[in-house]
């Protein structure tokens, strides 16, 4: 029983100090690995719209999912959809449980240093948005108020970072319970992207809810385990073709419901 | 974006599987585990003793999240590759045995002295006198405490969510996030659970009510 336990304490602890420091050991031949296989991992979070959700038969759909499906039919291996949570998707990534992942990753220089990320496959811009009685024009306005984000999103980042005096940000674990705490009053205002802000005012155009700071532009990308360079390129090739080809274009615009603008190159 | 109709309704529901799943995996090995580490624990051993009491106050002294990250990204960082639902059932498996060791130890233990000694004055040896004479008297006071935190352990299933599982919580998080109506989403979410603690809690009561009139 002490052996087991010394055995269970030894390789917790150094369970731990993996995930502490980041150091798991990187599978690089990730590209071979996957077609020997015959099947792919892709790390996708189905509980965020558009980029992943579920159909009416409640099977994974969204963008994430769509350039998933095409990343593994150019590859010519099955599809594996693993589930992920903003939270644990690098983590997954870095633990082997996922080959890649597409799953709202913007490109900052902070994630850079866990993941290695591909070529951009879409934008969109953070905001915050507020009702049309909250006077806030600027992001130091938002002194003294409760301002809601959906929890490890880059936006979350971006405002905690502001060090804004006063300003008390409120992490909720996802967008559903960000932008409801927003309808219901319990923030003042809420950080969130733009294609959220356009379904929210469709849905309650009675609120009035009005975009009051451009906080930035997120460029997202696929990521993948660092020093992986070799399926990095692969996964940039497919990117490259299928953007000239005009099938990532038409897939972003079926789900973003905007038009596909040319990404600044990364 | 959709609204919330019979299809998310069915999706919560049949989530529910996988959560009965976890439940059951988890409430299997903890009886097996926890009946390992209380019989470990009674033993005139005192490393083993000892052993028994530093897993226990390290499971119980460790929030259960941490248990389940652990298991999910610690065990596949060793190259130990468990899935979502086994390295679960396993964080589970270890806080269900711990509680229940305690639980069970603790019923053990409040079977007073005068019991065993009489039992030995009968010529039983002491395997014959747990089984015969400790065990029943341990059995009528453990039943309802255990069948309390079975509904503990139903209830906590739902930190699996976390690591990506997709069981009754996380379902309701996916539809709340597609459908954006959380209050819908997540009352089913808690009615399923209701519905499934219900007969546990009962349970509890009722050998409760019984063990105090006897």
């Amino acid at each position: 029983m002490l052996n087991a336990f010394g055995r269970f304490a030894r390789s917790s602890a150094a369970a731990l100090l993996l995930l502490a420091t980041g150091t798991v050991a990187v599978e690089a031949q990730t590209l071979d690995a996957v077609l020997k296989r015959g099947k792919i991992l892709v790390g996708v979070n189905i509980a965020s719209p558009p980029f992943g959700t579920t159909d009416a038969r409640m099977e994974p759909d969204g963008y994430d999912v769509d350039i998933a499906r095409m990343l593994a039919k150019d590859l010519g291996v099955q599809l594996e959809i693993v589930s992920v949570t903003n939270e644990n998707r690098i983590p997954t990534l870095l633990t082997g449980k996922a080959d890649v992942i597409a799953a709202t990753l913007q490109i900052t220089p902070e994630r850079a240093k866990s993941v290695l990320f591909t070529s951009p496959y879409g934008m969109h811009q953070s905001m915050v948005i507020g009702p049309p009685e909250l006077k806030v024009a600027s992001l130091a306005d938002l002194a003294g108020k409760r301002v809601g984000v959906s929890r490890g999103s880059a936006y979350a980042n971006i405002l905690a970072q502001a060090n804004i005096p006063g300003m008390q940000l409120v992490q909720f674990a996802d967008d559903s319970a960000n932008l409801n705490a927003l309808v219901a009053g319990q923030v003042d205002a809420a950080g969130t992207v733009s294609y959220l802000a356009a379904e929210l005012k469709k849905r309650y155009p009675e609120k009035g809810f009005e975009q009051k700071v451009k906080l930035t532009d997120n460029v997202y990308a696929m990521g993948v385990r660092r020093g992986d360079l070799d399926f990095q390129r692969w996964v940039n090739t497919f990117l490259f073709v299928n953007i000239l080809n005009g099938k990532i274009g038409q897939t972003y615009e079926k789900w973003m419901g905007d038009s596909w603008k040319t990404l600044p190159p990364f | 974006m959709r609204s919330f109709g019979p299809n998310e309704m069915v999706y919560i529901i049949l989530a529910l599987r996988w959560t009965v799943l976890l439940a059951t995996c988890a409430l299997a090995g903890g009886v097996v585990f926890g009946a390992l580490l209380t019989a470990t624990g009674l033993a005139r051993h005192a490393v083993a003793r000892s052993g028994v009491t530093i897993f226990v106050q390290f499971v119980q002294g460790t929030p259960l999240l941490i248990l389940l990250l652990l298991a999910y990204f610690g065990l596949s960082a060793i190259g130990l590759e468990l899935g979502a639902l086994l390295s679960s059932a396993l964080a589970l498996t270890l806080y269900a045995g711990a509680y229940f060791s305690t639980i069970w130890r603790g019923a053990i233990r409040a079977v007073g002295s005068g019991q065993w000694e009489g039992a030995t004055a009968l010529g039983l040896n002491r395997w014959l006198s747990f089984r015969l004479v400790i065990f029943p008297q341990a059995l009528r006071m453990a039943l309802a405490p255990t069948c309390g935190f079975t509904v503990q352990l139903i209830k906590n299933t739902s930190l699996a969510a976390l690591v990506g599982f997709v069981e009754l919580t996380r379902a309701g998080q996916i539809v709340s996030n597609a459908t954006f109506q959380p209050l819908l989403a997540f009352g089913v979410v808690a009615a399923a659970y209701f519905v499934m603690c219900l007969p546990f809690t009962l349970l509890s009561e009722w050998l409760e009510h019984r063990h105090a009139h006897p």
